[in-house]
């Protein structure tokens, strides 16, 4: 049963880490695209679209660092992992599931709202940052939410005894 | 779901049908096409260029725009570099589109045009020639290659349709004309077929059934004040009912707003038979199909992202560069600046 | 002529003659002159307005042609207008105007104007070769009587001439020669019958 606690906080990990980054992914090309058509055309625009580009790719990092503290609070950096039981374990995977999938979609649609507020400055280069950021910026609310959720369950919801000490 | 919104009928609609779906696949493209927009002719522009005094001072204008004349230039360069440019709309719009049948669909204009022009020489026994445009699917050597050897086999198989159809409505009554006829009808039933093969079809199948609309409403007006015969001169396919166009036909030009009145098209059809009463001229009426299908282009702004802006862009480029021809004949030739205006405002 | 004029009776008689015949000719000229210039004057009243008929209906035709050929793409225009269906033979007849030759013109004009469909052509095209269909018509009339008041006119320029020569130096010429014949023969006869009269004045003595 012992093994079993491990391998669905690694799931966990694994979800929020793969889940949130494939997001990040999708939305990034989106919006690189779409900047990359209007900078074909006005190159000048780079510094302004720069910002609504790399705004999907919050989530991705959050995922890792979710993924992170999961492996920090099994004590897998120290060589040995704690022994933990399968429900601790389903404790963790469900801990990482609020960023892998706030994440995986925010990340999607971010990567959209943001391409069209780059197709928009293409038109209407002032309302770029009123507008395309903004909007954009409100879509990584929820990422931050899920992030949060996650890491407080993590950090704080899930007690696990002392390393070395069997459970 | 799908299916019925692919075949509205006229009431299903306020203004403009629906544009389809967004395509995430097209961001590029799209982001490059709304660029460009930016730069293209703005109303004020054109206007400008209309109210110009003389020729010089319209193609002074166009300075610094891709548009640029050099001094001294005369019709013939005027129309060189007018086909430039669309060649290079046309390049650049199969380097945009990703699916390469969206690409087929509007190469295949040119093959209709090539095809009116070999048919009528061919059949009235003339020589082939060789002034075929190369911008379609079938190469103009090709076309040239089948009908000096009578070898319709190595054409595209649509072609060949249309090649049959209109043969045969030639020999009926030996009418040049019929060719013509045969062959609009080919090609407007041969793009409705094709467009509803591509994915996300909607906004290709509304474009071309407006198309085949606005082309049987002037049709309309044009057999009415020739005294035509209205057969066969309607094309099938459109938004708007085969009987409500035929009824046109036997009205008197101030009813045809009424008879319109339920349809999207009520403006182009009141005012353009107004004018076409008052002036005995179309202009009205090209410039307010012109208009409403702008206005459907223009639609394509409600997507973040897919292939209805690009074909919408290069659309609206092909108008822009037959506009500006429009204004610059007009200018080479002193017409009326109000002539123009009617035609372009 | 008065130099080498044999001043005899049989000259004054032909001469005579002669000035009778070219009065004759001088009054039937002038006659004709003055029914040219009438026949002139008609057919140069009806080419004024016929003209500027053609010219209003060619300019339109050519303002429509323009915003139609300006509005449709260059390859529609080509295969619309490949091909004509309009049929058009002329012949030529003479008529005969105060015996000058005019031309009449004979033309022959079948199938429609319009020859092409109308998903891809512009309106105005149809406009224009309406306007240009009426014009022919007009143009063959206009070439018709302006060929006619030129050979008129021609004509009429001929025909004065001949009348103001015969007004001016035949008749006058003519009636000098036959004065002088006369003064010669009645010299003549002067010194006739002065000669007889001396005769008779040496007999008697």
């Amino acid at each position: 049963m012992e093994f079993m606690g491990i391998g669905f906080a690694l799931l966990g990990a694994a979800l929020a880490v793969f889940l949130s980054g494939f997001g990040s992914a999708i939305g990034l090309a989106a919006a690189a695209k779409a900047a990359t058509g209007v900078l074909s055309e006005k190159p000048e625009r780079y510094g302004t679209l720069m910002l609504l580009v790399v705004l999907p790719s919050t989530q991705g990092i959050y995922g890792f660092v979710v993924g992170l503290f999961v492996m920090i609070k099994l004590n897998m950096f120290a060589g040995a992992p704690i022994a933990i039981t399968w429900y601790q374990g389903l404790q963790i995977l469900a801990a990482c599931l609020p960023i892998a999938f706030a994440g995986w979609i925010s990340g999607i649609q971010q990567g959209r709202t943001g391409a069209a507020g780059i197709l928009m400055s293409a038109k209407r280069p002032e309302m770029a940052f009123k507008a395309g950021v903004v909007y954009a910026a409100m879509i990584e609310l929820y990422a931050i939410l899920g992030f949060l959720v996650s890491l407080l369950i993590l950090l704080m919801g899930i007690p696990l005894q002392a390393p070395g000490v069997a459970a | 779901m799908q299916l019925d919104k692919m075949d509205l009928g006229i009431h299903d609609f306020f203004t403009y049908p629906p544009v389809g779906e967004d395509d995430y696949a097209y961001m590029f493209q799209t982001a490059q096409v709304r660029s460009m927009e930016t730069q293209m002719l703005t109303r004020t522009a054109l206007l400008d260029m209309a109210n110009a005094s003389d020729f010089t001072s319209a193609a002074g204008s166009l300075s610094g725009t891709e548009y640029t004349l050099p001094s001294g230039a005369g019709a013939a360069e005027l129309e060189t570099m007018l086909r430039q440019r669309r060649s290079a709309v046309r390049r650049l719009f199969e380097d945009l589109m990703l699916d390469e049948r969206i690409v087929e669909i509007f190469r295949n204009r040119n093959d209709y045009a090539n095809l009116r022009l070999v048919l009528r020489r061919v059949l009235t026994d003339k020589p082939v020639g060789a002034d075929y445009s190369a911008e379609g699917n079938a190469p103009p050597e090709l076309l040239a290659q089948a009908f000096e050897e009578q070898n319709y086999a190595i054409l595209p198989e649509h072609v060949q349709a249309a090649i049959d159809q209109a043969t045969l409505a030639y020999y009926q009554n030996k009418s040049v004309r019929q060719i013509d006829f045969a062959i609009d009808r080919a090609e407007a039933a041969y793009g409705l077929e094709r467009a509803r093969t591509v994915d996300g079809n909607v906004f290709l199948v509304n474009l071309f059934r407006i198309q085949v609309d606005l082309t049987n409403l002037r049709t309309m007006l044009r057999v009415k004040s020739l005294g035509a015969d209205p057969r066969d001169a309607l094309l099938e396919g459109g938004f708007v009912e085969m009987d409500r166009l035929r009824q046109g036909f036997d009205l008197p030009y101030e009813a045809l707003g009424a008879l319109f009145f339920a349809t999207p098209y009520h403006h182009i059809v009141e005012s353009g038979a107004g004018y076409l009463a008052a002036n005995g001229s179309f202009l009205v009426v090209e410039q307010q199909c012109d208009d409403y299908l702008l206005g459907y282009l223009r639609q394509t702004m409600q997507i973040a992202s897919g292939p209805q802006p690009v074909i919408a862009f290069f659309l609206a480029k092909e108008h822009e560069i037959r506009t500006v021809r429009l204004i610059l004949t007009a200018k080479k030739n002193q017409l009326d600046t109000k002539l123009i205006l009617d035609r372009i405002a | 002529m008065l130099a080498n004029v044999n001043a005899t009776r049989m000259e004054l008689l032909r001469l005579r003659k002669r000035v009778a015949l070219a009065s004759r000719g001088h009054r039937l000229l002038s006659e004709k002159r003055d029914e040219i210039s009438r026949q002139l004057i008609k057919i140069a009243r009806d080419i004024q307005p016929l003209r500027q008929k053609v010219e209003t209906e060619l300019s339109q035709t050519f303002r429509r042609f323009m915003l139609a050929r300006a509005s449709m793409e260059p390859e529609h225009t080509t295969a619309a207008l490949a091909v004509p269906t309009k049929k058009f033979s002329m012949a030529m007849q003479f008529a005969s105007v105060m015996n000058v030759k005019v031309p009449h013109l004979l033309k022959e004009i079948e199938g429609e104007i319009i020859c092409y469909g109308y998903a891809t052509t512009s309106g105005e095209m149809d406009v224009a070769l309406l306007s240009l269909e009426r014009a022919f018509d007009l143009l063959i009339e206009l070439a018709e009587k302006e060929k006619q008041a030129r050979l008129l006119a021609v004509e009429l320029q001929m025909t004065r001439r001949r009348v103001n020569v015969l007004e001016h130096v035949v008749i006058p010429e003519i009636q000098e020669t036959t004065r002088y014949i006369h003064d010669k023969l009645s010299e003549a006869e002067r010194d006739n019958t002065s000669r007889l009269m001396k005769i008779t004045d040496i007999i008697r003595k």
